[in-house]
């Protein structure tokens, strides 16, 4: 180890010697430099020590050197004097290290009038140079006064200066972006300037510029499209432009055309390789690409094959590579160049072209390209492998009858050298093939029993093991893995033979022949010093004990219980510092009673001492028990339920009235009928040396009495343990009203204690009483979804005078629609006709919402929602319904949520 | 006569007499209007400048005198550079508005605190009274009193009032800065 660590150290020593011919920086130090750094403040510059100096700290600072902020700091203010000198190659190391160390705002502010000064200047190099920085490090207020000499900048004649305009305009745009797009008349000039990376950088700045209106992108890019740029760069830009706005229109019904497919098909023919490649390039990735499209880029990158450039070869390759995923058919024309390039002095491009032949080679060529391969293996590092080996895992799948070369083939790969990915790889190849292809099966296990004799990674041991256990029973001769598995339990370490006792007894219970084999090897494993490993030996002996000998049934995966229950009890289980053993029936038994009542599910569990979420079923099954109930099958159907709160949005959930930790658990959902309202309270007790008995909610009403009439009260005989019992409150309401009420809640019962000795409840109780938080009854507990197919039609049905209109600023939000779902949610409206679906980089977006309020009024909404700079999202809300204040109503929850 | 010494001799010598400049002063006292007057002479074209936000650099060549300014903002903020800068300079040079009375008392005290540092000291000192075309502009002897200039010590000082609009006594100031430049060459030699 020490003699290692010496070795590659005296290595590193002979390295950096040779470094030293190389390196101008080598041996460079940080407090040197800005000692040296001195040299900015005396009084007769030296211009080019001090570029030297500047240079040696630009250098520092690329390799990850920091300045702490005094010495950023005191560097800056030294920099700054070299403004004195007019040597025009210092100043240009100034400006690059004044947006190196860039320091505090309110320091750096202190090369403004300098730097405008340079931008005014008349030298060129000054203008760009001073207009990158100064850019750099404007703030919104100091944009203002310069943007008059940045638009001019854009058009100037000078190249460098122009390029460095619009490129600021790019980084600008972060800033303010209303003041860019001031610029677009000239940026447009730019573009057709002569210089082509002006016309790059304008074209960039020119298509952000516009980004958010698709029209205006269209309108550019059919321009565009029409005559080439002298930019080959640009030419690329207009390619992707293209590409976009061909995802966004749809393909002409009539004819078939897709719009700009000329356009493209024309760019295959440009002089610039770059170019003929994007046009490839953005065909191939077409969406539904047809093989006549197809064609022509097929045949331009099958030009690039046989090109002598490498980066052609390799663009070329990997883009048919994309094609022979979907259409391998199209370029079996390019098979014979791509033969040729595995050997390839390139990796990257041979790895790519055997990936591709795999994908397009036909089943007769299998045989001749594995030996190609198995050759070229040896020489590719783990990464490249792992691609091949999931190319030929398709291939296989793709023709079955050739598994045996291929097994062969991974059985061989599988042997070698390789890390854990590659290893993985092949493993996770092997199997799936094993699973898929019957007559694989035999062969497959038997390589991967090899593979664990001698496999260096746990995790794969395991797996294969679980895979024997779980395949080799069923196999012709399971007898000969038990040999391979029985010796991993003696050799390897804790988790493999763990995995290896669980794959034997698999073997014991499956096949009556060998049990009494398994039997045997699995009690030497109970003397195992691993507790896991004996724990399961014990499990798995007692259990194949209790099988009758002449039968065969695979042993049950022991968590055959579902987890969330298991977990429940066997909390309760330990609070409940009982000495009973754990009963796994009590499991069984919910369990069962969930298989029979799904909708139980959660509500079963919620009353565990556990706060297990509600889900959107407390809901529905609050609405079975009301409906099953004879008291309110006088008030007609029930037109919505609801949980009570109106800060908890759309919520599906009941909502608790107690706190997480009390004695008692009252979740609240209300009912709403044509004229009543029924608050269903389901209460849980939650001790249990205690009874609860004639258990009631009374309401009281705060705001709203005055439409409110209390019908009646169910109470509960006994609140149960554990599980849910509810009691009811039932309110009249004053015809057609949609009042907004808040109800103070008190829980009343009579509480008995469980006589310890006797475990008898005592037969005197006592009154008690315990506040619930308040009810709020809102408008959206009377407002229903009510999805409608010809949304337009009813629309125009609405009188339009009763049409209130209000725009709404919804902040900054991720995407469109997640300001749709919030607003929605707040509403609880329906979205008609699909509108609900915004397109992939919509900026702007229409949704029809329709409603129906208690007792018949429908209500129909235009939501328009655009998206601004900074992702800031505006909303239009035009809504219209019978009454006037329906309409206004929809308003107010809007605003206020 | 170390080597920095015999070099700026001898480019005296070939290109004529230079001198660095630091012009610094309250803010709208005129300092970049000064360093413009010096470059393109009065009455020049353009709009009023703005505010220096930092500093600006200027080199100027009047006849055979080559100046190089560092005109330097006058907003409080920026008053911690003004040391770093006169440091080098072979002139102080302090404009002040002379018609503007209520900004009397700040230059009096900016203008002392920033010769007491011990960076400066020696270097002459060149006030400028601007404005003196305005109604109300003070003249040089209200100046003396108003800055104590008499009060200063250890260092030549000299007082102009001029007019960067309309360019009056400016050749007098370029006159003196001849003077001063040759008599510092005289000096080195
Ligand atoms: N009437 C008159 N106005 C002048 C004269 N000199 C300068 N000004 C005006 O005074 C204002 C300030 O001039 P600046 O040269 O910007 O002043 P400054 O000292 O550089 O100011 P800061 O850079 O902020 O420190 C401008 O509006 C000038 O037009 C002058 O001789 N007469
Ligand atoms: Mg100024």
């Amino acid at each position: 180890m020490a003699d290692g660590h010496a070795e590659s150290s005296k290595k590193r020593d002979e390295e950096s010697e040779e470094g030293l011919d190389f390196s101008p920086f080598w041996g460079i130090e940080k407090g040197a430099v800005l000692q040296e750094a001195r040299c900015f403040n005396e009084s007769q510059l030296d211009a080019r020590r001090c570029q030297q100096v500047i240079t040696k700290l630009l250098y520092l600072s690329n390799q990850g050197d920091s300045f702490t902020k005094v010495e950023a700091t005191e560097v800056f203010f030294s920099v700054t004097k070299l403004f004195q000198s007019s040597d025009s190659n210092l100043r240009r190391m100034v400006y690059l290290i004044i947006k190196e160390i860039c320091p505090s705002a309110d320091e750096v502010i202190i090369v403004t009038s300098s730097l405008m000064k340079d931008m005014n200047s008349k030298i060129d190099l000054y203008r760009s140079n001073a207009i990158r920085v100064l850019c750099n490090i404007t703030d919104a207020g100091l944009l203002g006064q310069i943007e008059r000499y940045l638009k001019q900048a854009v058009v100037d004649k000078n190249a460098t200066v122009s390029s460095a305009a619009l490129v600021s305009g790019h980084h600008l745009l972060q800033v303010n972006s209303e003041i860019v797009k001031r610029w677009s008349s000239e940026v447009q000039e730019a573009l057709s300037s002569k210089n082509p990376l002006v016309q790059y950088h304008a074209l960039g700045l020119l298509h952000r510029i516009k980004q958010n209106d698709r029209l205006a992108v269209s309108k550019l890019v059919t321009q565009l499209s029409r005559s080439p740029l002298r930019s080959s760069l640009a030419q690329c830009l207009v390619i992707r432009y293209v590409a976009q706005v061909i995802k966004d229109t749809k393909v002409d019904e009539v004819t078939g055309e897709r719009p700009f497919f000329d356009f493209l098909e024309s760019c295959l023919r440009h002089k610039s390789e770059t170019v003929i490649f994007e046009a490839a390039r953005v065909i191939i990735e077409l969406n539904e690409v047809t093989t006549r499209e197809l064609q022509p880029a097929v045949t331009v990158l099958q030009l690039f094959l046989s090109s002598s450039k490498p980066i052609l070869r390799f663009a070329a390759i990997r883009a048919l590579n994309k094609v022979a995923m979907n259409n391998p058919s199209s370029m079996t024309n390019c098979n014979i160049d791509m033969e040729s390039m595995i050997s390839d002095q390139n990796r990257s491009i041979a790895t790519l072209a055997i990936t591709t032949l795999l994908k397009t080679g036909k089943e007769s060529s299998i045989d001749r390209l594995m030996k190609q391969i198995s050759t070229f293996m040896t020489d590719i590092q783990d990464e490249f492998k792992v691609v091949v080996v999931e190319a030929i895992q398709e291939l296989c799948l793709k023709f079955p009858h050739k598994h045996r070369i291929l097994m062969n083939f991974l059985s061989n790969v599988l042997r070698e050298e390789g890390g854990f990915e590659y290893k993985k790889t092949i493993v996770d190849c092997i199997l799936c093939l094993v699973k898929s292809i019957p007559d694989a099966t035999e062969a497959g296990l038997t390589h991967l029993s090899e593979f664990i004799e001698d496999c260096e990674f746990t995790y794969l041991s395991s797996q294969v093991l679980h895979l024997l256990g779980e395949l080799g029973p069923s196999t012709a001769d399971p007898g000969k893995y038990i040999r391979y598995i029985y010796n991993r339990v003696i050799l390897e370490n804790a988790t493999i033979r763990a995995s290896a006792v669980c794959a034997l007894a698999n073997f014991g219970s499956c096949s009556v022949a060998l049990r009494a084999r398994v039997l045997t090897l699995l009690q030497r494993c109970l003397y195992d010093n691993d507790d896991e490993v004996r724990d399961r030996a014990a499990f798995f002996l007692s259990v194949l004990r209790t099988i009758p000998e002449t039968d065969s049934e695979c042993v049950e995966d022991p968590l055959i219980y579902p987890l969330a229950p298991l977990e429940a009890s066997l909390r309760q289980y330990l609070e409940n510092t009982g000495d009973s053993a754990f009963d796994l029936a009590v499991i069984n038994q919910i369990h069962n009673n969930i298989a029979s009542h799904p909708d139980m599910h959660a509500s079963a569990f919620d009353c565990s001492s556990m706060n297990i979420s509600s889900t959107k079923n407390d809901l529905r099954e609050s609405e079975n028990i009301i409906t099953s109930r004879g008291e309110f099958m006088s008030y007609g159907p029930i037109f919505k339920v609801s949980s009570y709160s109106s800060s908890v949005v759309n919520s599906c959930h009941a909502v608790d009235l107690t706190e997480a930790e009390t004695e008692y658990k009252v979740t609240c959902t209300k009912h709403i009928f044509k004229e009543h309202i029924v608050f269903h309270f389901m209460c849980s007790n939650t001790i249990e040396d205690q009874i609860l008995e004639n258990v009631s909610v009374v309401t009281d009403p705060i705001e709203g009495i005055e439409v409110f009439a209390k019908v009646s009260t169910i109470p509960l005989g006994t609140m149960p343990l554990g599980q849910f019992g509810s009691t009811f409150v039932s309110y009249k309401r004053a015809q057609g009203l949609h009042p907004v009420a808040k109800m103070a809640c008190t829980l009343k019962f009579t509480s008995k204690e469980i006589d310890p000795s006797s475990g008898e409840p005592e037969s005197e109780g006592y009154e008690d009483e315990y506040t619930l938080e308040d009810i709020d009854v809102t408008v959206t507990d009377f407002l229903t979804g009510n999805p409608l197919s010809a949304f337009r039609k009813v629309w125009d049905t609405l009188p339009i005078e009763n049409e209130k209109v209000g725009d709404y600023s919804l902040g900054t939000r991720d995407s469109l629609g997640e300001a749709l779902e919030a607003v929605v949610g707040i509403l609880g409206m329906a979205a008609c006709e699909g509108s609900e679906v915004i397109a992939p980089h919509a900026r702007s977006h229409t949704t029809l919402l329709s409603g129906f309020f208690v007792g018949g009024h429908s209500v129909l909404v235009q939501l328009n929602l655009g998206m601004g700079p900074s992702n800031s999202v505006a909303m239009k809300l035009i809504v219209r319904a019978e009454k006037p204040y329906i309409a206004d109503m929809i308003h107010t929850l809007v605003s206020e949520a | 006569m170390g080597w920095k010494d015999f070099a700026e001799w001898w480019r005296c010598l070939v290109f004529g007499p230079e001198l660095d400049l630091a012009l610094i002063g309250l803010q709208n006292a005129g300092k970049t209007s000064f360093a413009r007057v010096l470059a393109c002479g009065a009455g020049d074209d353009g709009d009023a400048p703005r505010p220096t936000v930092g500093f600006e650099t200027s080199v100027v060549r009047r006849r055979r005198l080559r100046l190089r300014c560092v005109d330097m903002g006058g907003s409080a903020r920026f008053r911690a550079l003004w040391e770093r800068h006169c440091e080098d300079a072979h002139v102080i040079v302090w404009v002040i508005d002379s018609a503007d009375a209520a900004g009397a008392m700040e230059a009096r005290d900016a203008l002392r605190e920033t010769l007491a540092s011990e960076g400066l000291a020696g270097i002459p000192l060149l006030v400028l009274g601007n404005k003196s075309d305005l109604p109300g502009a003070r003249g040089i002897p209200q100046l003396v009193d108003a800055l104590g200039l008499r009060d200063i010590a250890g260092r030549e000082v000299r007082c102009f009032s001029i007019s960067c609009k309309l360019g009056t006594n400016v050749d007098a100031v370029l006159r003196w800065l001849t003077k001063h430049a040759r008599k510092r060459r005289q000096r080195r030699a």
